[in-house]
């Protein structure tokens, strides 16, 4: 099966990154800041590098980083534990699920949201932001790039204005985290969500939540942290007062890995790859008829996705098809409702095609070749 | 001489360790679990050091924002030094 589907997760993990898992799962057996025996310490010395090599990647304290499920656990602990007073929310035009739900579920209570339409143009992108901020908005929640469209929002320019508006910059880095750039200090962002299995290539089940430090942030689960255990209450100081629990120590070493691997190779080549492919991708599919594509892709604008349909063909059902063709693409709405009503693709969604490091030329060849015989044997 | 510097939690025990390793390699310094009820600290890093040296470890970690919660002597005594700026 050729994995095409990679903004869902990547997949196959790079070796170091299984080995380390096994390594793991093998050796580093105690549980991290819980007791002072040997065992213990050493599996909390790797947890601990892999806190270093994220907050190195992502310009952080280690401290600030925060370990969790996946980057939806991030999004919830952010826009609910900061945003707790009474204020507004502005969100994206095409934000996923797990930005919009919990941001909807914090207003049922307390909030009102604005949606700020993503433009083609960062200039009109910025003043459709401008237009929604009032005196009463506390937090901005965008994504640094769509996983419908791949389009990167000019979150260093939305950086600035949160600084300069006293506004509390969350970003969603589901798809950006291990392809572009990050730098919360220079790109102005207060918290950083992201996922470890995507782009940093660690194991499912691993995200992180990265803050500066500037925006207290109130647990949403409280519990053991190993530290202040004669308190009844959540240790203020972090990461213990939004770690609470065991952590996955196998897949947060594996993480470590992945972010070594992504290191290795460098942001600059993994996105020349991963975007070269889709405009190959791109440019045999828009020779198709019947096959509709619902973007254009600019290097540097767009992450490495590609969006279409078969004509007269539900997307779900030409991901079936290709799926017993061997290849693995997502139809539907990928979580991303508000997105596909953005782009006039709701509610049959569309295909998407994402590709990783591990993708070839040959495998976009072949994918292409099997699109045209699904529309040849009808 | 022995000291022990009681910090909030294991992560920020961790960064300090990296610290004062940087700070002169030769430093013997140690991560242990404690229970201290002074503070309610419950990790601490014991740090073979002569008191002048002693300032200086304070120094570097509060220049990176690390705030020592409690020190004491290997005997348990508290140890009533003072931070000296850089």
């Amino acid at each position: 099966m050729v994995n095409f589907d990679n903004a869902a997760t990547t997949f196959p993990k790079p070796k170091v990154v299984v080995d380390s898992v096994a390594e793991a799962l093998n050796y580093y057996g105690g549980n991290p800041g819980r007791s002072g025996h040997k065992l213990s310490l050493q599996t909390a010395e790797k947890i601990y590098e892999t806190r270093e090599k994220a907050a190195s990647f992502f310009n952080a304290y280690p401290e600030n980083v925060v370990f969790t499920l996946n980057c939806t656990h991030a999004l919830n602990l952010a826009v609910k534990g900061v945003a707790d007073d009474r204020g507004e929310i502005i969100i994206s035009s095409l934000e996923h699920n797990s930005v919009a739900r919990p941001a909807v579920y914090k207003a049922k209570s307390e909030h009102n949201i604005a949606i700020a339409h993503v433009s083609d143009n960062d200039d009109e992108t910025i003043k459709n932001i401008r237009k929604k901020i009032t005196s009463k908005t506390r937090v901005i929640v965008f994504t640094l790039g769509s996983n419908v469209t791949g389009r990167i929002t000019p979150y260093r320019r939305i950086g600035e204005l949160c600084a300069k508006n006293n506004i509390c910059f969350i970003a969603d880095a589901a798809q950006a985290a291990g392809v572009i750039p990050i730098d919360i200090k220079k790109d102005n962002i207060n918290i950083l969500c992201c996922p470890g299995h995507k782009g940093l290539y660690g194991p499912p089940g691993t995200g992180m939540l990265i803050t500066d430090g500037k925006y207290p942030i109130k647990p949403i689960l409280q519990g053991g942290t190993g530290s202040e255990s004669l308190s009844l209450h959540q240790p203020e100081y972090m990461p213990d007062a939004l770690e609470s629990g065991t952590v996955n120590t196998s897949g947060i070493i594996g993480l470590g890995a992945g972010i070594d691997f992504v290191t290795s190779l460098g942001l600059d080549n993994i996105y020349r790859h991963e975007f070269g492919l889709c405009e190959r991708f791109l440019r045999k599919i828009s020779q198709i008829a019947d096959v509709i594509v619902y973007m254009n892709i600019n290097y540097g604008k767009y992450l490495p996705i590609v969006l279409f349909n078969i004509n007269g063909m539900k997307s779900s059902e030409t991901a079936g098809v290709l799926s017993e063709k061997g290849f693995a693409l997502r139809g539907g709405l990928h979580c991303s409702g508000l997105a596909h009503k953005s782009i006039g693709t709701a509610p049959n969604g569309a295909v998407r095609f994402s590709p990783s490091i591990f993708n070839s030329e040959k495998e976009v060849d072949d994918l292409t070749a099997a699109i045209n015989d699904i529309i040849n044997g009808r | 001489m022995n000291y022990k510097l009681y910090l909030p939690g294991q992560t920020t025990v961790q960064r300090a360790h990296r610290i004062i390793s940087g700070v002169s390699p030769q430093i013997k310094c140690e991560i242990t679990r404690t229970s201290e009820p002074a503070t309610g600290c419950s990790w601490s890093l014991s740090v073979d050091v002569e008191q002048n040296d002693l300032e200086y470890v304070l120094s570097a970690l509060q220049m990176n924002g690390i705030t020592v919660q409690r020190i004491t002597t290997e005997n348990g005594v508290p140890w009533g030094g003072r931070v000296r700026a850089w």
